[in-house]
């Protein structure tokens, strides 16, 4: 997988512990969770987790985005990845939605690359979500 | 009318500039055409039976002389001289090329329109009364609340990916010509008894394969907080909505197998969880929304002038169309007129350039440069003197646009069917010229009176068939079209989905049986009483029996 | 280019319907057929028929590859009609190869030459 920061391809620094679904990095763990977990499920891995890491099936399965927007209303402060079949038209609503980082399949790498990330990332600065004062933009 | 700030100016822009990239990308290889569709989707460009169809957006039905003149403009440049004008108060055209596509969305730009949202799994056009701002019946205008929702809903970064499309409509009178029991969410301006306007939210209603009509989720939602409930509904549905099967996707099947209940129940839970707004915002930029929906500034005019020229009287052309085609006005002296895509033996709802030209100026120089589209697939002219009715009918006349017959039989809804769309079982619109043709007599239609007739040619009922009077399905079997009779549908607040009155009838048949269904009618009626008054009081018994009769 | 479907000797299976690859043209939109040199052609009468399984196999080899200068390609089933031409079984199939039958588009059109 690619992982993607800041319109960036970077290097993953979390590792895949032998535990199903949970990653460490350092003394730091963090959990990968399924588009239909339920709230509070979701909630109680939130209090111990630095990073979540939110499976999309599909590119077109919008239930991240909900998880996401979700978490952050709740005070989540820790990393939230997005992984899946994404594409960098997608980077903009992902950043917004609270995701700090996406995680992709290497096939898709190779035709999304890291320019189009990067533009993506700079394209829609405008919003209509974004203008209210008191509203919360999770960029 | 909204006028685009820089903000929405750039926004529009913006997303041009994404999707030529996009459709360069595409053209190029870099994209396939499973990551290209949703985007195309999201700018409204659909591969329909013969061609790309693109479906611009008519914000609430609001459309100024200039835009459709760029309309028409469009029409000419890009396509084939003509538009479709559909059911959702949206514009149509049937015939783009990919490669043109990025150039026709600059020139929407250009005139402050777009395609954004009008297909995909995403927050479709807001919809309104098209006599908002001017029905005399109305306790607030709907398209201050329409704007502030087609603003919070365009390219909402939790909302783009939903698990089917989402409809929302809102109606400021108690008679709601909005047909906000039909939507995923329909809001209904109401005041409560203190004297507040607020919102009544109904959720669930639809049409397509399942028709439901809309349950009241919330009596009473204050303004302030109109979005941030709007958010709880949406996330519930977003995380909750069926997404393994296309056709239980939408909310009003999550509605009926939560019970509307255990529905509100979740969604006021989401709305608890969620970051608590003062509501400030929302006050604030529905007022300043609200500066663009002013009344004009309309002249008054003195008795002498009102009385209007004697010779308008005689004409009974103009004395049908003056009954039929004008409604009541808040601005006393005013009305708004009507004027109808439904010529007989035409395409419901297609416009050629030179009509959205003759539109166009009419606007101007009688209507405050102002044009509405409606449900129904006509255009409304908002702001018309009654004393310049004549003169304003005699030019429709010249242009082929004066026919005094909205809400009559000839009146018809159909959707574009097998002739263009790719889902199609059946053609629609040959039915629809078959029965303008047939009942086409003005004396006839006087007769029968108020009657809609609302034609679809798939189970998705794009022509919205439920909710006609008399509605029909078109579909096919052993290769051959057919079409099914459902009788007392309404869009209205008096909701209520057409009963099928038995097996279908072929293309020649269908004819005859509207014939009898008519016939059915004048027979049972009661003085005065409208084909829809006197099916709620016969029932469908008779006109079974009408339909079915063998002869002996 | 050489013809790419292979040949037998068999008849196909007693219900076996003949079968034509259709799609539209991506950069314009109209009705295409993959003709018998592997281009896409506006006509009909131009598609590559396929009579048996091992040709309909072929078509069906161009469609899962994609073809990059169409969209949404799919099989047609056609039938012979007494004049020779070759006719979509299906109603929607052969609306979708008339054009409409209302309004200006109403005289069939069949536009000559290939597609982009």
């Amino acid at each position: 997988m690619q992982l993607i920061h800041d319109g960036r391809f970077i290097r993953d620094e979390w590792t895949r512990t032998t535990v199903e679904r949970t990653l460490s990095r350092g003394s730091e763990s963090g959990v990968e969770i399924e588009a239909d977990i339920q709230m509070d499920e979701l909630c109680h891995l939130a209090q111990h987790a630095a990073l979540l890491v939110i499976r999309f099936p599909s590119a077109t399965d919008g239930r991240g985005f909900s998880l996401a927007r979700a978490l952050r209303d709740a005070g989540f402060r820790g990393e939230l990845r997005a992984s899946g079949p994404l594409i960098a038209d997608q980077y903009d609503f992902l950043l917004r939605s609270g995701f700090d980082s996406v995680e992709i399949p290497e096939a898709l790498a190779l035709r999304q690359s890291e320019g189009y990330w990067h533009s993506a990332m700079r394209g829609l600065g405008r919003t209509y979500q974004a203008r209210g004062a008191d509203r919360t933009t999770t960029a | 009318m909204y006028r685009y700030d820089e903000f929405d100016d750039k926004f529009v822009r913006e997303r041009v500039a994404q999707f030529r990239g996009q459709v360069q990308r595409r053209l190029d290889g870099l994209l396939t055409e499973e990551e290209f569709k949703p985007l195309r989707l999201m700018n409204g460009l659909y591969l329909q039976l013969h061609a790309y169809m693109i479906r611009v957006a008519i914000p609430y039905g609001v459309l100024s002389a200039r835009q459709m003149r760029a309309l028409a403009n469009i029409a000419d440049r890009f396509d084939r001289g003509y538009g479709h004008f559909t059911t959702r108060q949206n514009i149509q055209f049937n015939w783009p090329k990919l490669v043109d596509v990025p150039d026709l969305l600059d020139a929407l730009a250009d005139v402050e329109m777009h395609a954004i949202q009008t297909s995909g799994n995403c927050i479709r056009n807001i919809t309104s009364d098209p006599l908002a701002g001017v029905a005399a019946d109305e306790i607030e205008d709907p398209r201050p609340t329409a704007e502030l929702l087609r603003q919070w809903s365009s390219l909402h970064p939790e909302f783009s990916y939903l698990p089917r499309k989402f409809k929302i409509a809102v109606t400021g009178s108690s008679t709601d010509r909005a047909a906000v029991y039909f939507h995923d969410v329909g809001l209904r301006i109401v005041r409560s008894d203190s004297g507040t306007v607020g919102y009544q939210v109904i959720v669930g209603g639809g049409q397509g394969r399942t028709p439901v009509i809309g349950v009241i989720l919330r009596e009473f939602l204050p303004k302030g907080e109109l979005l941030g409930y709007l958010e709880a509904l949406m996330r519930v549905y977003n995380l909750h909505g069926r997404r393994d099967n296309k056709y239980k996707a939408r909310i009003k099947i999550l509605v009926k197998a939560l019970g509307v209940d255990a529905f509100r129940s979740q969604v006021d839970a989401a709305y608890a969880a969620a970051p608590r707004h003062s509501g400030e915002f929302e006050r604030a930029e529905l007022a300043r929304i609200t500066t663009h929906f002013e009344m004009p500034k309309l002249s008054v005019f003195d008795d002498e002038h009102r009385a209007g020229p004697a010779t308008g009287v005689l004409d009974v052309r103009f004395q049908r169309w003056s009954n039929h085609n004008t409604s009541a006005h808040k601005v006393d002296g005013y009305c708004a007129v009507t004027v109808t895509l439904k010529r007989i033996g035409g395409e419901p709802g297609d416009a050629s350039s030179s009509a959205m030209r003759t539109l166009a100026t009419m606007a101007d120089e009688y209507s405050q440069s102002e044009l509405r589209v409606t449900h129904e697939q006509n255009i409304v002219l908002p702001y018309v003197a009654e004393c310049r009715l004549y003169a304003l009918w005699r030019e429709l006349q010249s242009a082929g646009l004066g026919d005094g017959n909205h809400g009559l039989i000839t009146d018809i809804i159909a959707c574009p069917g097998l002739d263009y769309c790719a889902l199609a079982t059946a053609r629609a619109i040959p039915v629809a010229q078959a029965i303008a043709t047939r009942f086409a007599e003005p004396q006839e239609q006087e007769d029968i009176g108020s009657l809609s007739v609302k034609i679809s040619g798939c189970i998705n009922a794009c022509g919205h068939h439920h909710v006609g009077h008399i509605g029909i399905l078109g579909l096919e079997k052993a290769g051959q079209e057919y079409y099914q009779i459902t009788l007392g549908g309404d869009a209205t607040e008096t909701a209520a989905i057409g009963e099928r009155a038995g097996p279908g009838f072929s293309a020649t048949e269908i004819v005859p049986a509207i014939e009898r269904v008519v016939g059915q009618y004048r027979q049972q009626r009661n003085r005065d009483e409208s084909f829809l008054e006197t099916y709620r009081r016969v029932g469908i018994k008779p006109f079974k029996e009408s339909l079915y009769a063998t002869d002996t | 280019m050489s013809a790419i479907f292979p040949m037998r000797s068999e008849s196909p299976g007693r219900n076996f319907v003949p079968q034509v690859l259709t799609a539209n043209s991506l950069r314009e939109g109209h009705v295409v057929f993959l003709d018998a040199l592997a281009g896409w052609s506006s006509c009909l009468r131009d598609a590559l028929v396929a009579r048996d399984e091992a040709a309909v196999q072929g078509l069906t080899i161009v469609l899962e590859n994609g073809a990059s200068a169409v969209v949404e390609p799919y099989l047609v089933a056609v039938l012979r009609q007494a004049d020779g031409s070759w006719r979509p079984a299906a109603m929607r199939e052969r609306r979708r190869v008339q054009g409409p039958s209302i309004g200006s588009e109403k005289s069939a059109v069949c536009w000559s030459g290939r597609a982009a």
